[in-house]
C-alpha cells in the first residue's frame, strides 16, 4: 500500500468538514488524539532525522562553503585563509577532472546497463527453477555480502600480470600474456567486470521478487493470445516490473556514481588517471595532496551532479508510482 | 504518563549525549617546539614506529636488530613496530591522513627522503634544527642535507640512502660468452641475444608503473642523457630539453624493441624483483636490497648466479647515475612522548645505528664516516664500492608540491614508454603539467 | 508458483533454464572458490604461474600470519564494536522514526520518505571533508564514536524506509485498540509495535551490520590509526613496503567474510524481503 493508497482509503473520513458551531466532545477528542499522535510522531522521528540532518545535510553545506575557500593546515588544525573562486577555476581547467567525470559517467552507464540485462536474465532463470531456487538464492547472496575490499583484492589477484589466473587463461588463447591492469582500456573493463560480478546478484534478487508477484493469469492470457516469449516479456512482464526496475536502477546508478573501494584497490585510478573516478580523485586531492579547497570543490560538484540525478529520477519515479497505482 | 514518556526520552538523549562526548575527551596539548624535552627519563614508555621493511644483507628484516641495539642505550623506551603499506604513495597518504588528523601515533615515522617539502608545508613533521646541536648535520653528504631540509630547517634524520643498481645473470653471460655490458647500448644488444637463446623471457626490467618509482627511473635515464627535469631552483620544468627527450626516448625504445616487456610498465619493486628471481629476466634495475634478496637461496632461484654493477651510461659517457633514494626518521609533531620519539629518531641516524647498518644491513648508511669506516671495508659489500663512484641525482623534491610534480613526470613517462604518446607530445604535456604543479595550481 | 514448465524426456534436464542456472552458479562460485582456496596455499604456490587449481600443499600459515603479524585481531575487534554499536543505535532510532512515518501521523511524511530514499545512496565523498574537519576539531578522529555517528546517519535512511514499509503493514486497528486502552504512544510502541516488528528489525539489523562491516572510505579516512582500523582498511592496506602477501590477505578476507556470509545466509529471507519491500510494497 502506498502512502497515497492509504490516503485514498482514509479519504471519506478525512474529507468530512466539521459541522458549524462549537465542536462537540467527540470531535475534540478525535482532534486532540490526532494532535497527540502528531506530537508523538515528531518526537519519535526527530532523533533519527536530527542525526541525519547533522551528519548528512549540514556537512554538505559546509562542503560548499569550503569549496570557495583557500584552506591551510597547521599544527593545530586547519585555517581558512581567504574566500576565492580559484578552486572552481582550477577544477574547470583540470583535464583530470573532466576525465574523471567522463569516466565515472561511462562506468555508471555501462555497469548498470549490463547488470540490469544480466540481472533480468538471471531473474527469469531463477523464477523458473523449482526446488533449486532456494540454493541458488543462497549462493547469489554470497557475492553481495562480500566486503567490497575483499572482492577487490580477489579480482586484483585474478588480474595480476604475473600470476593471475585471468592473465594465464587469456595467454593460453592469445599467446601473449596481457597486462590487464596496466592498459587503460583493459583496466577499465576489468574494473567493470569485477563490479558486475559482485552486484548482479543484488539486481537479480530485486527483479526476481518483482517477477514473482506477476499473477499467472496474465501469462496464461498472453499464451492464449498466441504471444511469443519475447513479446510476452515486453507486454506482460516489463510493465508490471517497472516500479521494481526503476528502484533498482535508481539505487544502482547512485551507488555506481560514488564508486571508490573497487578502483582504490584494483588500480588506484590508474594506469595514470585513466580509471580515476570522481570519488578517487576527490580522495587523492584531499588526502594525498592535502588540498582542502579544491577537494571540497570536487566533492561539491559531485554532490550537485548526484542531486540533479536524484531530482530527475524523483520526477520519473513519481510518474511511475502514479502510473503503477 | 506524560512524565513517563518525557523522562524516558530525556534519559535516552542523555545517554546518547554521554556516548558522543565519550569520544570528545580533550586532546592532549601538542608539545610546542620551544618546550621540546630532550632528556629521556627512566619511566618505561612505549612509542610507535611506523616503518616499512629495512633489509638485512640476507634479505631479512633489520628492524628488530635496530630496536635491540637501541634498547642497550635506552632501556626504558619500548619501540612498537607498525607496518607500513606496500605502495609508497598509499603509505604516504595513510600517514598524512593520520598526522593531519592530529593523531598522536605513530610517534616516529620512517619515511621517504622526498617528503620534507610536502610535510613542512602542511605541518606534518617536527622541525628538528633546534633539537640537536648545529654540527649534527655535518655527518651527512651535501645531497642528503639539502634533501632533508626545507629553507634551511631540517625535518628528517637521514637513516640510509638507497642507490639503484643493475643486477644481472652472471651465469648466462658466462654460458654464452658475453661480457658484462659497459653501456646501455651493450645492455640492449646482450639482452636481445639472450632472449634469442631462449634462456630468458625478458631482457631488462625496471619499475615502470604509474607511481613514484617510475619518476626515479625516468630521472636516471634523463641524467644518463645529460639532462634534468627542472632547473636548479625547482621552479620551472625542463622536460622538453633535448637531453630529457633523449633519455625518455631511450626508455621507450627499450619497450618497442622488445628488450623490456610491456609488463614492466606495471611493475613496482616487488614485481620486478620477482621477474628476476624466478629467472625470467636477465637484467634488473632495482634498489640495493634487490641484490641481497636475489642472492639469497631462500628467496631466489638464481642465488649465487648473479652479478651487480652500477647503472651504466650511454656509449661515450663516463659518469654513472643513480637517483637519491633515501629514507629517514620524521617526528610526529603531535607525539605524546616527545623526548623518547626524538631519542629514537636521532639514534637511528647516529653512529651506533649507522655502524649496525654497515655490518648487517642491506642498505647504504647515510652517515659518510660509516660508509668509509673499517666495518664497511670489512663487510665488503659490492654496493658500497659502487656507491663510491656514483653520481647522485636528486629528484625535484625541493618543492611543497612534489607529489603533483612527480605525478606529471610518472604519468607521462609511462605513457611515452608504453608508446601511447610520442616523445615530443609526451614531454610537452609533461612540462605543462609540471609547471602547473610547481605553481601550486595542480588539482 | 506454477511457472515451471513440465518437460519430457531429455529436455527435463537439458534445457535453457537449467543450463542458465548452471552457468549462473558457476560464474558466481568460481571466484569464490578461488578466494577460499588461495588462502590455504603456501606463499610460493600463491605466486605460481601457471596457477594450481587445487593446492599441492594445504597450509594454515596464512591464517597465522594474518592474525599474528598483521593485527587482524585488532581490526576484527574494532569492526565488531563499530558494527554492533551502529546496528543497535540504528535499530532503536529507525523503529521509532519508521513508526512515526506510518499512517498519516506526520504531515509531509511522503516528502520525508522520498528524501530519505535519495539520501540512502548519497556518495560519501561529498560529505567526507567536512565531517573529517569537524571531527578533527572535536577530537573524534581515530575513535569509535567518530565512525559510529556517521555510520548511523548513513544507515538510517534505508533503515527507516524498511521499518516504515514493514510497519505500515500492521493494521491501524491494533494501534487504535492500544490507544483506546489508554496507552501513551511510547507504550504502544514498546508493548504492541515492537513485538510485531521483529522480522523488520532483523532485516534492518542484517543490512546495517553488513554495511558497517564493509564500509571503507570513511573508515580509511577517519580511523587511519592502526589501533582503530576496521577490517576493510586493514585488508586494503595489508603488506609492507615491497611485498603484497596475497595468501595472508585472503586468509584475512576469508576470516572477515565468514561471519557476514553466515549472518546473511541465516537471515536470507529477511534480506530478500528487505531488498524488495521498497519496490513491492511501493
Amino acid at each position: 500500500m502506498t502512502v497515497q493508497g492509504e490516503a485514498k482509503a482514509a479519504g471519506p473520513r478525512a474529507g468530512r468538514q466539521p459541522s458549524p458551531g462549537a465542536p462537540g466532545p467527540e470531535r475534540s477528542a478525535r482532534t486532540s488524539l490526532a494532535r497527540t499522535r502528531n506530537r508523538a510522531a515528531w518526537l519519535f522521528a526527530s532523533p533519527a532525522l536530527l542525526v541525519i540532518l547533522l551528519v548528512t545535510v549540514f556537512p554538505v553545506i559546509y562542503s560548499v562553503v569550503l569549496s570557495f575557500a583557500r584552506v591551510s593546515i597547521d599544527y593545530d588544525g586547519f585555517q581558512v585563509e581567504e574566500y576565492t573562486l580559484s578552486n572552481y577555476g582550477a577544477l574547470l581547467q583540470s583535464q583530470d577532472w573532466y576525465r574523471a567525470l567522463g569516466f565515472t559517467i561511462l562506468y555508471t552507464v555501462v555497469t548498470v546497463t549490463i547488470e540490469l540485462v544480466l540481472g533480468m536474465l538471471s531473474a527469469l532463470v531463477l523464477e523458473r527453477l523449482g526446488v533449486t531456487r532456494g540454493w541458488m538464492l543462497a549462493l547469489l547472496l554470497i557475492p553481495w555480502s562480500l566486503v567490497t575490499i575483499v572482492s577487490a583484492q580477489l579480482w586484483k589477484y585474478i588480474y595480476d600480470s604475473t600470476y593471475g589466473i585471468a592473465t594465464w587463461g587469456i595467454a593460453l588463447v592469445t599467446d601473449d600474456p596481457p597486462v590487464i591492469l596496466g592498459e587503460p582500456v583493459s583496466a577499465a573493463a576489468a574494473l567493470m567486470v569485477a563490479d558486475i560480478w559482485k552486484t548482479t546478484p543484488f539486481v537479480a534478487i530485486i527483479l526476481l521478487a518483482g517477477l514473482v508477484m506477476i499473477p499467472d493469469e496474465q501469462y496464461e492470457a498472453a499464451e492464449l493470445d498466441g504471444s511469443s516469449a519475447w513479446s510476452t516479456f515486453w507486454r506482460v512482464v516489463m510493465p508490471q516490473l517497472l516500479p521494481t526496475f526503476t528502484i533498482a536502477v535508481l539505487f544502482r546508478v547512485l551507488q555506481a556514481f560514488g564508486v571508490f573501494d573497487l578502483p582504490f584497490v584494483l588500480t588506484q585510478g590508474g594506469p595514470g588517471t585513466s580509471t580515476q573516478t570522481l570519488a578517487i580523485m576527490g580522495y587523492k586531492v584531499l588526502f594525498q595532496d592535502i588540498n582542502i579547497g579544491p577537494g571540497a570543490a570536487i566533492a561539491t560538484s559531485t554532490a550537485l551532479i548526484v542531486g540533479l540525478g536524484c531530482l530527475l529520477f524523483l520526477r520519473a519515479f513519481r510518474n511511475q508510482a502514479k502510473g503503477g497505482e | 504518563m506524560q512524565i513517563d514518556r518525557r523522562g524516558l526520552l530525556t534519559g535516552a538523549a542523555g545517554l546518547a549525549g554521554v556516548a558522543a562526548l565519550a569520544g570528545c575527551a580533550p586532546r592532549a596539548e601538542r608539545t610546542k617546539i620551544g618546550d621540546w624535552p630532550t632528556e629521556v627519563g627512566d619511566e618505561p614508555v612505549t612509542i610507535d614506529w611506523w616503518s616499512a621493511n629495512i633489509a638485512t644483507n640476507e634479505g631479512g628484516d633489520l628492524r628488530p636488530r635496530l630496536i635491540e641495539e637501541f634498547n642497550k642505550a635506552y632501556p626504558s623506551v619500548r619501540i612498537n613496530l607498525v607496518a607500513a603499506p606496500a605502495d609508497t604513495d598509499t603509505n604516504r597518504t595513510t600517514l598524512t591522513t593520520q598526522i593531519a588528523a592530529g593523531s598522536q601515533s605513530p610517534d616516529v615515522i620512517h619515511g621517504d627522503i622526498a617528503w620534507p617539502g610536502q610535510f613542512a608545508e602542511n605541518s606534518l613533521a617536527t622541525p628538528l634544527s633546534t633539537l640537536v646541536p648545529d654540527d649534527f648535520w655535518d655527518q651527512y653528504p651535501e645531497g642528503l642535507r639539502s634533501a632533508a631540509s626545507v629553507d634551511g630547517e631540517y625535518y628528517m634524520f637521514p637513516v640510509y640512502i638507497d642507490n639503484s643498481f643493475l643486477v644481472y645473470r652472471q651465469d648466462l653471460l658466462d654460458k654464452h660468452g658475453f661480457q658484462v655490458p659497459g653501456s646501455w647500448e651493450e645492455v640492449v644488444e646482450t639482452s636481445k641475444a639472450l632472449i634469442d637463446t631462449g634462456d630468458v623471457d625478458y631482457g631488462f626490467v625496471f619499475q615502470g608503473n604509474v607511481y613514484e618509482g617510475m619518476t626515479c627511473n625516468a630521472v636516471e635515464f634523463v641524467a644518463d642523457a645529460g639532462g634534468r627535469f627542472t632547473d636548479d631552483d625547482v621552479t620551472e620544468s625542463t622536460a622538453t630539453s633535448s637531453e630529457a627527450r633523449r633519455g625518455l626516448e631511450f626508455m621507450a625504445s627499450l619497450v618497442s624493441e622488445g628488450v623490456t616487456p610491456r609488463a614492466s610498465l606495471t611493475y613496482i619493486e616487488q614485481a620486478s624483483l620477482d621477474a628476476f628471481t624466478t629467472g625470467r629476466a636477465a637484467f634488473l634495475r632495482n634498489w640495493s636490497y634487490a641484490y641481497d634478496t636475489a642472492n639469497s637461496p631462500d628467496a631466489s632461484s638464481v642465488a649465487g648466479k648473479i652479478g651487480i654493477r652500477s647503472r651504466p651510461g650511454f656509449d661515450g659517457t663516463d659518469e654513472t647515475h643513480t637517483t637519491i633514494g633515501g629514507w629517514g626518521s620524521y617526528v610526529n609533531p603531535h607525539t605524546a612522548h616527545p623526548a623518547a620519539a626524538l631519542a629514537w629518531a636521532r639514534w637511528l641516524a647516529d653512529e651506533d645505528a649507522q655502524q649496525l647498518i654497515v655490518r648487517e644491513g642491506g642498505v647504504i648508511p647515510a652517515r659518510t664516516a660509516s660508509l668509509t669506516s673499517p666495518d664497511a671495508k670489512a663487510a665488503a659489500k659490492p654496493q658500497y664500492e659502487i656507491a663510491a663512484d656514483y653520481t647522485l641525482v636528486p629528484r625535484p623534491t625541493a618543492t611543497a608540491f612534489y607529489p603533483k610534480v612527480s605525478q606529471g613526470i610518472y604519468v607521462n613517462a609511462n605513457s611515452i614508454a608504453a608508446g601511447q604518446s610520442a616523445v615530443e607530445t609526451g614531454t610537452s604535456r609533461m612540462q605543462r603539467q609540471m609547471d602547473v604543479a610547481l605553481a601550486g595550481q595542480a588539482l | 508458483m506454477a511457472r515451471t514448465k513440465v518437460r519430457r524426456g531429455w529436455r527435463r534436464w537439458v534445457n535453457v533454464v537449467n543450463l542458465g542456472g548452471v552457468l549462473i552458479a558457476l560464474v558466481t562460485a568460481i571466484p569464490l572458490y578461488w578466494l577460499v582456496v588461495s588462502s590455504f596455499k603456501t606463499s610460493p604456490e600463491v605466486a605460481a604461474s601457471p596457477p594450481t587449481i587445487v593446492p599441492q600443499t594445504w597450509t594454515l600459515e596464512n591464517y597465522v600470519t594474518a592474525f599474528v603479524s598483521n593485527d587482524l585481531a585488532v581490526y576484527m575487534l574494532n569492526s565488531v564494536i563499530v558494527a554492533v554499536s551502529t546496528t543497535v543505535l540504528v535499530l532503536g532510532l529507525a523503529l521509532f522514526a519508521g513508526y512515526a512515518l506510518t499512517g498519516r501521523k506526520l504531515k509531509g511524511g511522503t516528502a520525508i520518505m522520498t528524501t530519505l530514499l535519495m539520501l540512502s545512496v548519497f556518495p560519501a565523498i561529498a560529505v567526507l571533508t567536512p565531517i573529517y574537519l569537524i571531527e578533527r576539531q572535536l577530537g573524534l578522529l581515530n575513535s569509535y564514536p567518530g565512525l559510529i555517528i556517521p555510520y548511523v546517519a548513513f544507515n538510517l535512511p534505508f533503515a527507516i524506509w524498511i521499518m516504515r514499509n514493514y510497519l505500515a503493514g500492521i493494521p491501524s486497528t491494533i494501534e487504535e485498540a492500544s490507544e483506546i486502552d489508554g496507552a501513551s504512544p511510547l507504550r504502544t510502541v514498546f508493548s504492541v509495535i515492537l513485538p510485531m516488528s521483529k522480522p523488520g528489525l532483523f532485516t534492518v539489523g542484517v543490512f546495517t551490520f553488513t554495511a558497517s562491516w564493509s564500509e571503507f572510505l570513511m573508515a580509511l579516512t577517519f580511523n587511519s590509526e592502526t589501533s582503530f582500523r576496521t577490517i576493510p582498511v586493514g585488508i586494503a592496506l595489508f603488506g609492507t613496503q615491497f611485498t603484497v602477501p596475497y595468501g595472508a590477505i585472503f586468509a584475512a578476507s576469508v576470516s572477515a567474510t565468514v561471519p557476514i556470509v553466515l549472518l546473511v545466509l541465516i537471515f536470507r529471507r529477511s534480506i530478500v524481503s528487505g531488498l524488495t519491500s521498497g519496490a513491492v510494497k511501493g
